[in-house]
């Protein structure tokens, strides 16, 4: 287990640095492919700044360590994790949500995009009502006020 | 989805993590800019009585929760949930003569939902009328009754005119659009005809005047061309008036 591992070198669109182990790095398939295709021990992400990147760091190293001691550690490796990932939801406001959400999709983590969705979703079901889901989104809405009324009406049973 | 409080877990000192960097280049993003597979990755995870609510935001919100996408989205994540459609006959008043009407048997979403939590709570169930548009629903014949996927098929009479028993039309229903519409005609007319479904071809046979050795007796209908094509009878197959069972047994043999 204790053999030389392979650290990689990831930089952001404003230079953050980000020293990580190489099995880090493959959580994300977009950076693993990048990783095998060109064998350079530091790689610039354009498209994600640094304070983005910090998080999915975080969150990949969180998952590979868990990974890698899983069998060694406890049994309830499954459970911590799913600890570690609400508290790491819970504490982050929406931008930062919607910006994991794009590195996520971008580097193609499906697990770290998965549970950003499902933050999303959680924060829409807390919602009271729809106008209430428009300020939380900073949706403006693009009815106009018949168009609205009729949708209304064909819901009114969802709304009594 | 687990909400409850929790203890930080132990966590293992991550190397060479630099502090936060400054935030010289923030992103900004809205939840309007990111791509609508996302945004139905989102949806896909709340449970479907919130629909309504969300429907009310905005069109662009309305289309995508009636968007074939969102049940594929849920059938990739597994939140798909089995819907119980009924259809009624009955007149509103005196006067008229009792016409079909469709219902979706809903779990009524739970107001005021403020801890947060995605569980379903339900206050009820509902029998949510489906939408009145043209073309008018038809009423429902067990035997020429297809469920796919999100769809419903009906094909050919009885119709809901009072008048026509036998009749060519196919109508469909689109769960996810809440809308009926009009399939290309059968090139026979039946009624109470038989049809059972077998790797995306509906096939429909008898409920006609016709002897079973007319030409159109037994059709086809190709789901991914939406074309009809007749198919030769089996002489030896008698079909019954909604009879279901000797169409499966044809097919398998």
């Amino acid at each position: 287990m204790e053999n030389e591992k392979k650290m990689i070198t990831l930089k952001s669109s404003d230079d953050v640095t980000f020293e990580v182990e190489e099995a880090v790095v493959l959580e994300s398939q977009f950076l693993s492919h990048l990783v095998q295709d060109c064998p350079a021990p530091e790689h610039k992400i354009k498209e994600v700044t640094g304070k983005i990147l910090s998080k999915v760091v975080e969150y990949c190293e969180k998952h590979v360590v868990v990974v890698v001691d899983g069998g060694d550690s406890s049994s309830s490796s499954g459970d911590d994790l799913k600890k570690w990932d609400d508290k790491f939801i819970k504490e982050m406001d929406l931008s930062t949500v919607y910006d994991l959400i794009a590195a996520a999709n971008y580097l193609n983590i499906q697990a770290l995009l998965d549970l950003m969705c499902q933050r999303v979703a959680d924060v829409i079901t807390a919602c009271k009502d729809h106008k209430e889901i428009r300020e939380t989104l900073g949706i403006v809405s693009d009815y106009t006020a018949e168009e609205e009324a009729e949708v209304l009406k064909e819901n009114e049973w969802a709304f009594d | 989805m687990i909400l409850e409080e929790v203890e930080p877990p132990p966590q293992k000192k991550t190397k060479l993590l630099p502090p936060p960097p400054p935030l010289s280049h923030q992103q900004c993003l809205s939840f309007s800019s990111l791509p609508n597979d996302i945004t139905l990755n989102c949806f896909a995870r709340i449970p479907k009585s919130y629909y309504p609510k969300i429907s009310l935001v905005s069109k662009t919100f309305r289309s995508l929760i009636s968007s074939s996408e969102l049940y594929a989205a849920r059938s990739q994540m597994g939140t798909t949930v089995t819907c119980l459609y009924i259809c009624l006959r009955y007149s509103t008043d005196h006067f008229t003569l009792p016409s079909p009407r469709w219902f979706c048997l809903y779990v009524k979403p739970k107001r005021n939902l403020t801890d947060g939590r995605t569980k379903e709570k339900s206050s009820g169930n509902l029998l949510v009328p489906i939408p009145k548009k043209y073309p008018l629903p038809p009423p429902p014949h067990a035997s020429s009754t297809v469920m796919i996927g999100t769809k419903i098929y009906l094909f050919g009479g009885p119709l809901d005119d009072n008048v026509r028993d036998y009749s060519s039309a196919v109508r469909v229903y689109e769960c996810m659009s809440k809308t009926w519409r009009n399939l290309p005609n059968m090139n026979m007319e039946r009624c109470y005809a038989s049809a059972c479904v077998l790797d995306d071809k509906i096939y429909v046979l008898g409920g006609s005047n016709a002897s079973f050795e007319h030409e159109s007796w037994f059709e086809m209908f190709d789901i991914k061309t939406q074309t009809w094509k007749t198919l030769p009878a089996n002489p030896d197959r008698r079909v019954w008036l909604g009879s279901k069972k000797v169409c499966k047994n044809w097919s398998s043999t």
